[in-house]
């Protein structure tokens, strides 16, 4: 990141030789990856998505969307499910004869202990359990282990099966933890949180062997695991900060994956022929807001003037390419109950935006500070913004922040106009519009800070709260995707939030690496084979 | 020390960091956030937050970072001996060219030699260390492949010899590994030679200046006078100057300590440079503290060990 200005060093890389000399071992898989946010391999405690998607291949879900089709839910630990026609109990078979690495059998109990877990812990993924309303208070009536082999789950609201189920594809959500061997590493009352931090007690395909923070994670291969065999017996990711240095290696064979290439690099490597890049779109989106709190921001006219100051395809084609596409709507590309890819109601057009800003008030427009987070491609994007915004007669003060800073100037409401990124947790229209667009209680006092629409002070009034809740438990799939429509069709008219782009899920891969599946939710590590 | 650790403590309080943020996440939500807020004791009074960190230390508790789940102590342990290593290599490499550059400079003043070192000295101090250290690899680890690229050892080496002093040479020498020995090598010479390059110029600018003063003295043209040869009055002016040059060298070693965050982070290097830069970014004053108070440490040691050699040195200081 320290480069990303050294526009100078696009001089010197050229000078690289891209030759392969496969040096990485037939049967490991290597990794570059930036690790400094990796701070904890608890899955009640990781807060962010690389850590998720490498722990994915550590801690199988009890339901495991299928790689090609994230919608088609398949079995994990769990080998079969049932919910009752009232959709009120969720009934799991747990995979017979399953056990963790320190030889403990998998049974209901280690699960329904996980997520009591995560709750008692009140960590990062507390959250991820209290969205479907299973609190500390009402875990143990709502989390059942009926046998060693069964595990009930009794919701409080039936929730619709086609949503519900996700829930438990999430290993943060529905963990499946060695309660014996954890619990024999306790420290002061944690919960095995310290241990946890550095070690791993789950079933999955690959196992922790050394975790050396901000140096390196060794994976070891889970012999005999039930659902496949694996061709990679250990996966070592370093850390390896800086892009640049990332793409040299991967260049010269020294590693197999490059979890940060830069973007202005695709092109250059793209035409290495040693070099493989695939893409699909992510979970993963960027975009705007304002703060109603301000004054300034409420009348919707502003809003929507800015919709018109962005030139979305000729980003999309220039500066993105290949990085992200555009979206105008909220729920991505692939995920049930999205809008379709025509929807594109806004281009670029300042006399518009013009107009309708002196129509909201501000006929010579009005100068206000856009805090923006520091990492590509948003300083970028806010500088195109602040161009289009300047013809417009707005004057805009970029401010560039760190994650920590900037995300809690949102949680604050201390912020005039703001541009980040959000990563979605599961494919359905529901985390979307449940983080976007859900914020039943605007008020400061609101415990509410985790909603994008009151961080931005939007109240979206009892229409858009209340078919956001019918939603969920909507049994009708074609009715409950014909809401989430209607819904966002809503939301774009009078939201301050502006969506602007899905992210991609760009893999750059060594050649000598013949199968990698990536999917929406992660990575797939288990699936690797290497010539 | 206690006024340093003081001063840290409320400009880390003040800078607009949230550690609870970072520690859970953008997407965590209120009950979490008030939770760990408290249980970070961020709670309380600023003083009264201050008071439970002295007694921390005082007891030996430096916390636990946020950014590794780890207690700082055992972070520093691991990732100083790294920077330890590459400091060490680089102080040696900035020495042994940068004093010998320093006194031709000065003997041939004005001269073609003495425009080369001080415009060498000049591209040392200001060339971005980044951008040399990539430089650095697209030239010797992409195009010829003498050096290695990021870390510490290849992938194949890692774990290979018993972990002793944390410095990865010395316990592959302890190891009498010679592999591994052979590829440390050639991945710690190219960060110890750009961290060097600061040195180096730094030394050589210094050791020239304190040279033309000691060569314009009456002491030397006496000696000049009386015959003696170039060499010998180099020698001679050189001694006179030790004591001097023995302070800026324990300096420039304090600086090197430091932790060099551009040149780890484009090799990949990890050392309390990052460690602490990632601290830094997340708000987490354990981290921040714990490294100040250690920086603090090491300049007060070497400035003991600088005073102790000006006397050992210079007989008029007994």
């Amino acid at each position: 990141m320290f480069l990303r200005n050294f526009r100078i060093l696009a001089l010197a890389l050229p000078l690289a030789v891209p030759a392969v000399h496969a040096k990485t071992p037939a049967d490991a898989f290597v990794v570059a990856a930036n690790l400094s946010q990796m701070i904890t391999l608890d899955p009640a405690a990781i807060n962010e998505s690389y850590t998720a998607g490498v722990m994915r291949n550590v801690c199988d879900g009890l339901i495991r969307p299928d790689n090609g089709d994230p919608t088609n839910l398949t079995p994990g630990i769990a080998e079969s499910w049932t919910v009752s026609p009232d959709s009120t109990v969720y009934t799991f078979k747990i995979r017979a004869g399953l056990r963790f690495p320190s030889g403990n059998p998998v049974t209901a109990e280690d699960i329904a202990w996980s997520m009591k877990r995560s709750l008692q812990l009140n960590l990062a993924n507390a959250q991820r359990l209290r969205e479907w309303d299973i609190t500390k208070d009402n875990v143990d009536s709502v989390v059942q282990a009926v046998d060693a082999s069964t595990l009930r789950i009794k919701p409080t609201r039936p929730w619709a099966p086609g949503l519900f189920l996700y829930a438990f594809t999430d290993f943060r959500v529905a963990p499946t933890l060695d309660r014996k061997e954890i619990m024999k590493n306790e420290a002061a009352g944690d919960l095995g949180n310290k241990w946890l931090a550095t070690h791993s007690a789950c079933v999955g395909p690959f196992k922790v062997a050394t975790w050396r923070p901000q140096d390196v994670l060794i994976l070891e291969r889970n012999e005999g695991y039930w659902r496949r065999k694996i061709a990679m017996k250990r996966l070592v990711i370093r850390h390896v900060p800086e892009a640049g240095a990332q793409r040299l290696q991967l260049e010269q064979g020294d590693v197999d994956f490059a979890a940060n290439i830069d973007p202005a690099d695709y092109k250059a490597l793209e035409n290495n022929p040693n070099v493989r890049i695939d893409r699909r779109p992510s979970l993963g989106v960027s975009f705007m807001m304002f703060n109603m709190n301000d004054p300034r921001f409420r009348n919707p006219k502003v809003f929507e003037a800015f919709r018109y100051l962005w030139d979305y395809k000729g980003l999309e084609a220039t500066l993105l390419k290949n990085e992200s596409i555009v979206r105008q709507s909220p729920v991505p590309i692939g995920v049930f109950g999205a809008l379709p890819e025509s929807f594109m109601p806004f281009k670029l057009d300042i006399e518009r935006a013009r107009k309708l800003l002196a129509e909201a008030g501000y006929p010579n427009g009005f100068s206000a500070e856009f805090a923006v987070l520091n990492n590509f491609p948003y300083p970028d994007l806010a500088q195109h913004l602040q161009q289009n915004a300047e013809k417009a007669g707005v004057k805009l003060k970029i401010t560039q922040m760190i994650g920590a800073q900037l995300y809690q100037r949102s949680r604050s409401r201390k912020y005039e106009m703001y541009m980040a990124g959000y990563g979605f947790n599961y494919p359905d229209a529901n985390n979307i519009m449940l983080r976007f667009a859900y914020n039943p209680d605007n008020s400061d006092k609101s415990n509410e800070t985790i909603s994008i629409a009151w961080r931005a002070g939007w109240d979206p009034g009892p229409w858009i709260n209340d078919t956001i809740r019918a939603a969920q438990v909507e049994r009708d799939q074609d009715k409950r995707r014909a809401m989430y429509e209607e819904l966002q069709k809503r939301y774009v008219a009078s939201s301050p939030i502006i969506d602007l782009f899905q992210r991609l899920n760009v893999n750059v891969v060594g050649r000598n690496v013949t199968v990698f599946q990536s999917t929406m939710t992660g990575d797939d590590y288990s699936s690797i084979e290497k010539r | 020390m206690l006024g340093l650790a003081a001063l840290t403590f409320f400009i880390g309080r003040v800078m607009p960091v949230d550690p609870v943020v970072a520690l859970i996440g953008d997407q965590a939500d209120q009950q979490t956030y008030r939770e760990v807020y408290a249980r970070l004791g961020l709670d309380r009074p600023l003083p009264v937050q201050f008071a439970y960190y002295v007694r921390d230390i005082a007891t030996g508790n430096f916390g636990t970072a946020i950014a590794t789940g780890h207690p700082v102590i055992e972070d520093i342990k691991r990732v100083f001996p790294a920077t330890l290593e590459l400091a060490t290599l680089a102080l040696i490499a900035g020495v042994v060219l940068g004093v010998p550059l320093g006194i031709a400079a000065a003997v041939w003043q004005g001269r073609a030699t003495d425009h080369v070192v001080r415009l060498f000295g000049l591209v040392g101090y200001s060339v971005p260390h980044f951008w040399l250290g990539l430089i650095v690899l697209v030239v010797f680890y992409a195009h010829l492949g003498w050096i290695g690229g990021s870390g510490r050892v290849s992938t194949a080496y890692m774990d290979l010899v018993p972990d002793v002093t944390g410095m990865i040479l010395v316990d592959a020498l302890l190891d009498r590994n010679w592999e591994v020995l052979h590829d440390a090598l050639r991945h710690i010479v190219a960060p110890a030679l750009i961290l060097a390059t600061t040195s180096m110029a730094y030394l050589s600018r210094m050791t020239r200046s304190f040279m033309l003063e000691q060569l314009g003295q009456e002491y030397v043209t006496t000696a000049r006078i009386k015959g003696l040869s170039r060499l010998g009055v180099t020698l001679h002016a050189f001694r006179n100057i030790a004591v001097q040059l023995v302070t800026v060298v324990v300096l420039a070693y304090g600086g090197l300590l430091d932790g060099a965050v551009l040149t780890e982070t484009v090799f990949g290097w990890p050392g309390f440079g990052q460690y602490l830069t990632t601290g830094l970014l997340a708000g987490d004053m354990n981290v921040v503290l714990t490294c100040t108070l250690l920086v603090g440490l090491i300049f007060l040691t070497l400035n003991l060990v600088s005073d102790v050699l000006y006397r050992t040195l210079d007989p008029r200081t007994r």
